[in-house]
């Protein structure tokens, strides 16, 4: 099941890096080139969210962790995607442009410093995707039913052969 | 009983105080590389002075991605407190996880690719285009090879050494 696991992550990764790496010429081909510009970049933003994730996957499932059963970690989420959610939020135009119009008075060089520091949304997305990813804790092992039935035979059932 | 049971107590401190400063120390690489990254090309303004040449500028570029993502792999294992033996460095998970990037890295920097389309495909436009788009992404490459090998990264964090030979008084 792990070994399934880890080829369909892998499979699924290459698809997703293939997909993110064609997207302008995918969309063309699918006709919806003219789709909003937000849901477009927005979708770019969570292929590459996917991709982080199934790398974080990989990686979790490869460590063999001796678990009693499923979870997902909120607690590694919060320390390792906290970051990258945040900066997530601040990159997109219209929140960084408010907070720039807001709070600086549209300087220049604020501008810039922001412009510089949130663009480089493919880190953050994969960053955060990444954590998605590591927060899954996943037992491979067999189920363990909170009821077992377990039959033996009694005494009276057993026939012996006749002699 | 009680002596056996504070050590593993005064452990256990230990171990979460060395986590921690581990975990704060690796956010503040994180943001400094991060920063790095985004204003390199201020800073290679500073740079100018040295005339270094371009593919070393494009190599710390990438090399600073590369080590980014080691301290976000490195922080999920900090993270997820494995009881390991000893220190060591997962060599299979390493291969499992970064085999892909190291091959894309490998083939768009050696000129292999550039070979193959040459010989095989006769400097097909098209073909061309299709391997640009792929391997150019070098920053992706680079960050989720650093992932790979930042959680590659098994940590025994410090506990009071066992001496082979101890004498007890």
């Amino acid at each position: 099941m792990r070994a399934f696991l880890i080829i369909i992550s892998f499979l699924n990764t290459i698809l997703y890096m293939l997909f993110w790496a064609y997207y302008d010429n995918i969309l063309s081909l699918l006709g919806l080139i003219s789709a909003p510009a937000v849901l477009q970049s927005l979708a770019k933003d969570l292929l590459l969210i996917i991709i982080g994730f199934c790398i974080g996957l990989i990686a979790i499932m490869l460590l063999n962790l001796k678990l009693r059963y499923s979870f997902f970690d909120f607690k590694n989420l919060a320390l390792l995607g906290l970051v990258p959610f945040i900066l997530l939020i601040l990159s997109r135009d219209s929140i960084n442009g408010y907070i720039i119009s807001r709070f600086f008075n549209e300087n220049n060089d604020i501008k810039e410093l922001f412009f510089y520091l949130f663009s480089r949304k493919v880190l953050f997305s994969i960053w955060f995707g990444f954590a998605l990813g590591t927060s899954v804790r996943p037992n491979f092992s067999n189920k363990k039913l909170k009821r077992n039935v377990k039959y033996t035979f009694s005494e009276k059932e057993i026939i012996e052969p006749k002699q | 009983m009680i002596l056996l049971i504070s050590r593993s107590f005064r452990n256990e401190k230990r171990n979460w105080r060395m986590r921690s400063i581990l975990v704060v120390i690796n956010f503040i690489n994180i943001f400094l590389y991060y920063s790095a990254f985004a204003y390199f090309d201020t800073i290679l303004e500073a740079f100018a002075k040295f005339d270094l040449p371009l593919s070393f500028l494009l190599f710390l570029k990438y090399f600073i991605v590369f080590i980014l993502g080691f301290s976000i792999g490195f922080l999920v294992i900090l993270g997820m407190r494995l009881k390991v033996k000893r220190n060591y460095f997962d060599i299979k998970v390493f291969f499992l996880v970064g085999f892909i990037p190291l091959i894309a890295l490998a083939i768009s920097y050696s000129g292999i690719a550039d070979l193959i389309i040459n010989r095989v495909f006769n400097s097909n436009t098209t073909i061309s285009e299709l391997y640009y788009y792929f391997f150019s992404r070098t920053d992706i490459w680079s960050i989720w090879l650093g992932i790979a090998m930042g959680s590659s990264v098994r940590l025994k964090l410090s506990e009071k050494r066992k001496y082979k030979h101890q004498i007890i008084d």
